[in-house]
């Protein structure tokens, strides 16, 4: 306990207002870190929004005891949070429905995007790393890694949970390209939101592997309200642990969403297959 | 170098043809002969490396292979196992030469890439493995009747995995890796590893994979001529093999 020894400089009574305050930032920088995430899983997967708003509130008022510049920037978040809690998060095709959720989902990643720009003038914090990037061999064996292992999975999944009741499949041309815009539309806003916003926010006041998790759990939790129940975030929380850990070291917005492209290829067609299979009778690991 | 590769890959689908089995065993003798021919065709100091690495697999091939717990044929099957991996031994006695085993053991701590090779093989093969015994029936391949035939059967898998590594990584590898280079002697080994696997029953869309997995393994031990890290990751990957045949087997054992 060499903290608590009176020859530690932080024991002097003349620096326990300092030591006071450190205690007290951190208890509302990890405190409102841990709300937003009870918050986030009590809204999305667990649909209690009642009980969520309440714990998002209090996390908005446990900011209250952070940095004045750690609560500015996670207040964003919240509020992005609050957004995403009032859309209805679900598979549905229909075009009333698509309006319903696309416009909030864009006002998640455009609101933070501008606020960070404009209104604080901290344009680095969110940042879309897009041009001037070249796939070497690891990153394209990288995406084949993805698409064999979700090539097993996926059907598998589905067969074994049940999921793909989740998504709605119609034989028509219309219905199928709405449904194709709509999983790789979802894959590239996942990457967009969770991954360069949220992300981009938290890796600038955490060290990245807490970022990281945080990160992690939101993008478990929507994916989990979109459909992929069951035994899915067991593997969707390490999938979305690499995407972060990925665009950290290649800083290539356009490789993540080509990572999850991919994986949103195959779940399109093993949709179809869960539905209709004969129609696509492409997977060894399903019917 | 393109007629020992000839020469070597006629030994390897030899041994393919016989073991799966594919072709009936006249057909089969008469490519052993044929392979054995090649051989003899190749330069001297080849030449015995060649022979060495044909017998090895022959006597492989002639054994009785099988995923059986009676007492009679598991024992013929473990002497046979047991003569193929002492040739290499008798032959370094024979003709007063090292390293026809290339045994590089060497227990230490695996440091950060080596975990990186442990770590991805366990992420990959686990995930493969439970989806290919919850998809099919090849579980039904190994006996877990009584809780006896169980613990014979999880103590020969992860006996011959550690003979595996010992047979195909240190003795094929190490002898083909004397003339040829690393990617063909690769090769070689991962198919004749596969087939190996393939008789016990790893049979259906997981031979892809299989051999990606036996490539992989020369990989590592290429990598870090060690073969106690081969060696774990198969200690791994067998306890998940038992796991998944066993819960395929027996799935009320775990979810009620």
């Amino acid at each position: 306990m060499i903290f608590l020894r009176p020859q530690n400089l932080l024991m002097r009574p003349e620096y326990s207002s300092i030591v006071t305050s450190m205690m007290r930032e951190m208890i509302g920088k990890y405190g409102s870190l841990l709300l937003l995430l009870a918050a986030a899983v009590l809204i999305m997967p667990l649909e209690q929004k009642a009980e969520g708003y309440a714990v998002l509130l209090a996390g908005v008022a446990c900011l209250a005891l952070a940095e004045r510049y750690f609560a500015k920037h996670v207040v964003v978040l919240f509020g992005m949070l609050a957004v995403l809690g009032s859309t209805p998060i679900d598979t549905s095709i229909d075009l009333e429905h698509i309006l319903r959720m696309g416009v909030p989902l864009g006002l998640a990643i455009a609101v933070p995007y501008l606020v960070f720009r404009y209104i604080y003038n901290e344009p680095h914090v969110i940042q879309y790393h897009f041009a001037k990037h070249t796939f070497t061999r690891g990153q394209v064996g990288y995406i084949l890694l993805a698409l064999v292992a979700s090539y097993l999975i996926l059907p598998f999944w589905m067969q074994n949970t049940g999921g793909y009741m989740n998504w709605a499949v119609l034989l028509d041309p219309w219905h199928l390209f709405v449904l194709f815009l709509g999983t790789n539309g979802l894959g590239i806003w996942d990457e967009l939101f969770f991954i360069v916003t949220v992300l981009g926010v938290l890796r600038h006041h955490l060290p990245f592997w807490q970022a990281n998790i945080v990160q992690a759990v939101l993008f478990t939790s929507f994916l989990y309200e979109l459909g992929f129940t069951g035994w899915a975030p067991f593997l969707i929380f390490p999938f979305a642990l690499s995407q972060g850990l990925v665009f950290k070291y290649t800083k290539n917005l356009v490789y993540i969403i080509a990572i999850h492209l991919t994986i949103d290829l195959v779940l399109y067609l093993a949709l179809i297959n869960a539905h209709f299979p004969e129609t696509l009778p492409l997977f060894i690991t399903g019917a | 170098m393109y007629r020992l590769f000839a020469a070597a890959s006629g030994i390897t689908i030899a041994f393919v043809a016989t073991a799966a089995p594919l072709v009936s065993d006249q057909w089969g003798a008469l490519l052993w002969l044929a392979a054995f021919c090649g051989i003899g065709l190749l330069h001297r100091h080849q030449r015995r490396h060649m022979a060495l690495y044909g017998m090895m697999l022959l006597v492989l091939a002639l054994s009785p292979l099988s995923t059986s717990t009676e007492l009679v044929p598991a024992t013929m099957m473990l002497v046979g196992m047991a003569g193929a991996v002492s040739l290499p031994f008798v032959a370094q006695f024979v003709a007063r030469e090292k390293d026809l085993l290339h045994l590089r053991l060497r227990v230490a701590w695996p440091t950060r890439q080596e975990w990186g090779y442990i770590a991805f093989a366990a992420c990959m093969t686990s995930t493969v493995l439970a989806i290919y015994f919850a998809t099919t029936s090849a579980g039904h391949n190994w006996h877990m009747e009584t809780p006896g035939a169980a613990l014979i059967s999880f103590m020969a898998i992860m006996l011959i995995g550690a003979w595996e590594e010992v047979f195909f990584i240190a003795g094929v590898f190490g002898l083909l890796r004397k003339h040829l280079s690393y990617r063909s002697a690769n090769i070689l080994q991962a198919v004749a590893f596969t087939t190996f696997l393939y008789v016990f029953g790893f049979q259906g869309w997981v031979v892809p994979f299989v051999l990606w997995y036996t490539y992989y393994q020369g990989f590592v031990y290429y990598k870090t001529r060690n073969l106690f890290l081969t060696l774990i990751i198969h200690a791994i990957v067998d306890l998940f093999v038992f796991l998944a045949i066993f819960l395929s087997l027996r799935p009320t054992w775990a979810f009620g």
